[in-house]
Parts: structure tokens; C-alpha cells; sequence
């Protein structure tokens, strides 16, 4: 039984070795901050390794977190339940000055993404950075694929309301072309 | 004025920059891992309702034995059976020694006779096994991942010299020794913890640190606690080790009864505990001795200075 346990906790580190960057990163643009981030992927994880035994090979283990970590943000949001999380203790890397500018996009991008209503960033996040298609964004925030549509154009107006036309993109598109 | 496919191209590559500057400390195997064993221990630990009941009582009457220890009696209460969690505890020694910190170990005898109170700090690289330790703001010990630099101070340089059968030059004032030489039992661990001084070198390192916890019993959840920026859980916690006394059937036993708190992230953030030592029976008196210890934890992931004393400091006995 022991040995059981032993290979289901071996497999479960080995995905979140594999997948657990990834999630975190999809955790940090729904919340905006990288610790309630990685608070939020380890609160799903400690979710997911509860039924992890009970997944069949049919189940996406990316697609139940993700599922997971959209339900666990909205209870967050709703009982508007955050915890204090540590700050201020990680030094700043080295950084070029195109790293750090990337880093200073990034960082505004998150802010932006933050003065979103909810769902709306939770939906450009799915389709955008998850590339699910509406469908499936639908059936995860459990709305009909047209109000999926609204969000994703309101929520693209909003963020480049936020982000304004400014030099900010300038770099950004320049290194991504 | 962009286009819907241009809008939706442009946020994917926002969102993909947003989310590229992963910070180098977050470790998600390690943190889960962290959760799955305070949450196997609580499994295991789970009470009765009639056992809830009866928790204020129990802990007021635990709290009259640990002084009743502390002050009377002539040994250490036995474990209590099923209570034995170290595995927690363990786990979060080895996730804070994992990455650089910065310790800061206050000692405070509770008898004015056994001398005055210590700060002792510590910075350690484990990634490149450097680090240094101060006592009261004198460089102490110093660590190279290879070595260890250990200060003699200027009182012990005559009592050096009459061990050691060394005549040290002018400016001498570091000895070097290799590192598994200091890792040693328990009982030295638990000493050093109440000693503070020179001999708390090695305790406050990544090593000493999980060995030290790896000892611990009677792990307890104690509810939640919080610090500046950090929210986590306390757990209590008991360590005891003995010696025997060379030439007798006596033995010294050291016990620290404390608390550990740990962050959200599994990192210990502090440890605060009763350290008692004596010895049974002895002629003469049991010799007791109590130490309250604090240690605090902080500056994880920062970088850590360190560097060698120059050779002409140094003393390299010669092995015997």
C-alpha cells in the first residue's frame, strides 16, 4: 500500500515538474502577482493530488487543474479571501536593460490585466494565453460561448484602454517580431 | 487601428511576456510536497470530537508538566505513543536549507549565573556550501563548501596552544577544518543549540539544521501564525538526546521543547524553545541548565558574501 502511494506521489511530482511552470504562469496572469500565484497552483494541486488516484488515462490531468484553478480563484475572488503573502525577500536578478524592460512590460501587463473585471480576464487568459477555443473557455467559466465572445472583445478594449497607446509596446513588439 | 486578429495576436504575446519572469524561488514540487505531509500528519492526527473536548485540558496539564520538567524532575517525561510527526518537520528544514538564508540565533541563559545572552548570526549559500556566522558581531566562522574557517579569539588563544601543542604566529587567529569532521550526534547538535557561543557553529548550517529537526517528536499543528509579509502554521515540537558520562553510568540528557513556525512557502521562518541539560544523579547536583533559544529565519534567495580568510591568518593542524 505504502509502495502505492510511493509511485502515485513519484508520477504527481514528475507532472508538476513537467506542468507546474506552465499553470503557474496561466495562476499569475489570472491573479497579477507571482506568490498568490504560486498560492494558487499549490491550492490546486493539494486539490488535484486528492483525486489524483481516481483520474483515468482518458482525463487530461491540464485540463481538471485548470479547471481546478479557475473554480479555486473564483471562490477566492468571491469570499474576496486573500492571505498575506510573503514580500520584499527575493533580490532582484541581474538584469540586461531588455530583460528588464521585458520585465517591466510583464509586470505592467499583470497590473492591467488586474484592473479587469474577472471573468473577462479570465477569459482572455483561456484564449489567449491557454489557446482553448471558446467552447471549451465556456464550458470552464460555465457561461454560453457568446458571452464568452463579449468578454474576449470587451476585455481586449479594456486592455488597451489600461495600457494605453505608449512606448511600453514599442518594445515588445519590436522583440517578439 | 488594429484589426480583431492583430488585437488577439498582440494580447497573446502581452500575456506570454506577463508570465515569463517566473521567480527563480518558487519551487512547486518542494511546496507541495511541504502541504502533502502536514496534510498526511493531520490525517493521521486527526482528533475525536471527544478528544476536542478535552484539548484545553490537555494542553494546561502539559504545560504544568513541561515546568514540572524544567524544574524537578529528574529525567525527561517519556514520548507519549502516536504522536512521533517529524517527517513535517524534517521536510521544511531541508526546503529552507535548500536555498540561501540568513539565521539570526539569540540564546538567553535562564540562570544569571551561566552567563550572558548571544546573538549569534548566520548567512548561507548551500548551492556553493558558503556562508559565515558572526556571535555578537564578531566574524566567527566562515565557510567555503570545502572548509570551514573557525575563529580563535583572543582569550582562547593560550588555552589553543596548550590543546593543541601549537605555537600560533601573530595574526594567526583562524583555524581551518573540513566540514564532516564538525557533523556530529544529536546531543552535540542539541548543546551547540543551547550552548551558543563557538560551539553553535555547524547548528545554524543547511546540515546541522536538518539534522538537528530530524530528531524532533512530538510534532504538533498549533494553529496559525503570522510575521512581517508571511502567514504560515506553528507546529510544537520536542528534541531530547543523551551521553553517557565518560567513566560513570551517568548520562547528560539535553531536551528543547519549542515551536517551529513555517511559512505558506514550507520555509521555517522561526523556532523558538526551552533548551534544559543535565545530568541525573550526578554528585554534586544535576547540574541543570536552561536556555531559552530564538532563531529567526530570513533573506531567503538573497546572495549571500562570503569570503576566505587569507592564508597568513590561518592554522592548518596538522592531523594527530
Amino acid at each position: 500500500m505504502a509502495r502505492d502511494d510511493d509511485a502515485i506521489d513519484e508520477r504527481f511530482a514528475a507532472y508538476v515538474r513537467t506542468r507546474g511552470q506552465h499553470h503557474l504562469r496561466v495562476a499569475v496572469l489570472l491573479t497579477g502577482d507571482w506568490h498568490t500565484a504560486e498560492d494558487l497552483v499549490q491550492a490546486s494541486l493539494a486539490k488535484l493530488y486528492r483525486a489524483w488516484p481516481r483520474l483515468d488515462t482518458t482525463t487530461d490531468p491540464d485540463a481538471y487543474l485548470r479547471r481546478i484553478m479557475v473554480n479555486v480563484h473564483r471562490s477566492w475572488w468571491r469570499t474576496r479571501w486573500r492571505r498575506e503573502t510573503p514580500v520584499g525577500e527575493l533580490p532582484d536578478p541581474p538584469a540586461t536593460a531588455d530583460v528588464a524592460d521585458r520585465q517591466a512590460v510583464g509586470d505592467q501587463v499583470r497590473r492591467a490585466l488586474a484592473t479587469l473585471p474577472r471573468q473577462q480576464r479570465a477569459v482572455l487568459v483561456l484564449r489567449f494565453f491557454e489557446d482553448l477555443p471558446e467552447a471549451d473557455v465556456a464550458r470552464l467559466l460555465g457561461c454560453s460561448a457568446g458571452t464568452v465572445k463579449t468578454h474576449t472583445h470587451r476585455g481586449l478594449r479594456a486592455l488597451r484602454t489600461v495600457l494605453g497607446p505608449d512606448a511600453d509596446f514599442v518594445p515588445v513588439r519590436r522583440s517578439t517580431s | 487601428m488594429m484589426s480583431t486578429r492583430e488585437s488577439e495576436d498582440e494580447a497573446r504575446r502581452l500575456l506570454a511576456l506577463a508570465a515569463e519572469d517566473v521567480p527563480p524561488s518558487v519551487d512547486l514540487v518542494a511546496g507541495f510536497q511541504a502541504r502533502r505531509e502536514r496534510r498526511r500528519f493531520r490525517r493521521r492526527h486527526r482528533p475525536h470530537a471527544g478528544l476536542l473536548i478535552a484539548t484545553g485540558a490537555v494542553v494546561a496539564a502539559a504545560s504544568i508538566a513541561i515546568a514540572v520538567t524544567l524544574t524537578a524532575s529528574p529525567a525527561p517525561a517519556p514520548a507519549p505513543a502516536g504522536l512521533a510527526g517529524p517527517a513535517g518537520l524534517t521536510r521544511a528544514a531541508m526546503i529552507t536549507a535548500a536555498r540561501n538564508y540568513r539565521v539570526n540565533f539569540l540564546t538567553i541563559p535562564v540562570q544569571p549565573e551561566s552567563g550572558p545572552a548571544e546573538t549569534t548570526t548566520g548567512s548561507f549559500d548551500p548551492a556553493r556550501g558558503a556562508g559565515a556566522e558572526t556571535i555578537d558581531g564578531v566574524d566567527i566562522a566562515r565557510y567555503d563548501g570545502r572548509y570551514i574557517y573557525l575563529r580563535i579569539l583572543p582569550a582562547a588563544r593560550k588555552i589553543y596552544e596548550q590543546n593543541f601543542h601549537v605555537i600560533l604566529r601573530p595574526g594567526q587567529i583562524w583555524e581551518r577544518v573540513t566540514e564532516p569532521k564538525l557533523h556530529r550526534s544529536p546531543f552535540i547538535l542539541m548543546t551547540e543549540l543551547q550552548a551558543g557561543s563557538v560551539a553553535s557553529v555547524q547548528v545554524l548550517s543547511p546540515p546541522g539544521l536538518v539534522a538537528l529537526l530530524k530528531g524532533a517528536s512530538h510534532v504538533r499543528d498549533t494553529g496559525r501564525v503570522s510575521g512581517p509579509g508571511w502567514t504560515g502554521t506553528a507546529y510544537s515540537f520536542q528534541l531530547s538526546a543523551s551521553m553517557p558520562v565518560p567513566s560513570s553510568k551517568l548520562s547528560t540528557i539535553v531536551t528543547t521543547r519549542g515551536t517551529v513556525d513555517i511559512d505558506q512557502q514550507g520555509r521555517i521562518r522561526s523556532l523558538i524553545g526551552l533548551t534544559t541539560s543535565r545530568t541525573p544523579h550526578a554528585p554534586g547536583g544535576d547540574g541543570l541548565t536552561v536556555s531559552s533559544v530564538s532563531l529567526t529565519f530570513s533573506g531567503f534567495g538573497q546572495p549571500i558574501p562570503a569570503s576566505i580568510p587569507p592564508a597568513s591568518q590561518v592554522i592548518i593542524r596538522p592531523r594527530t
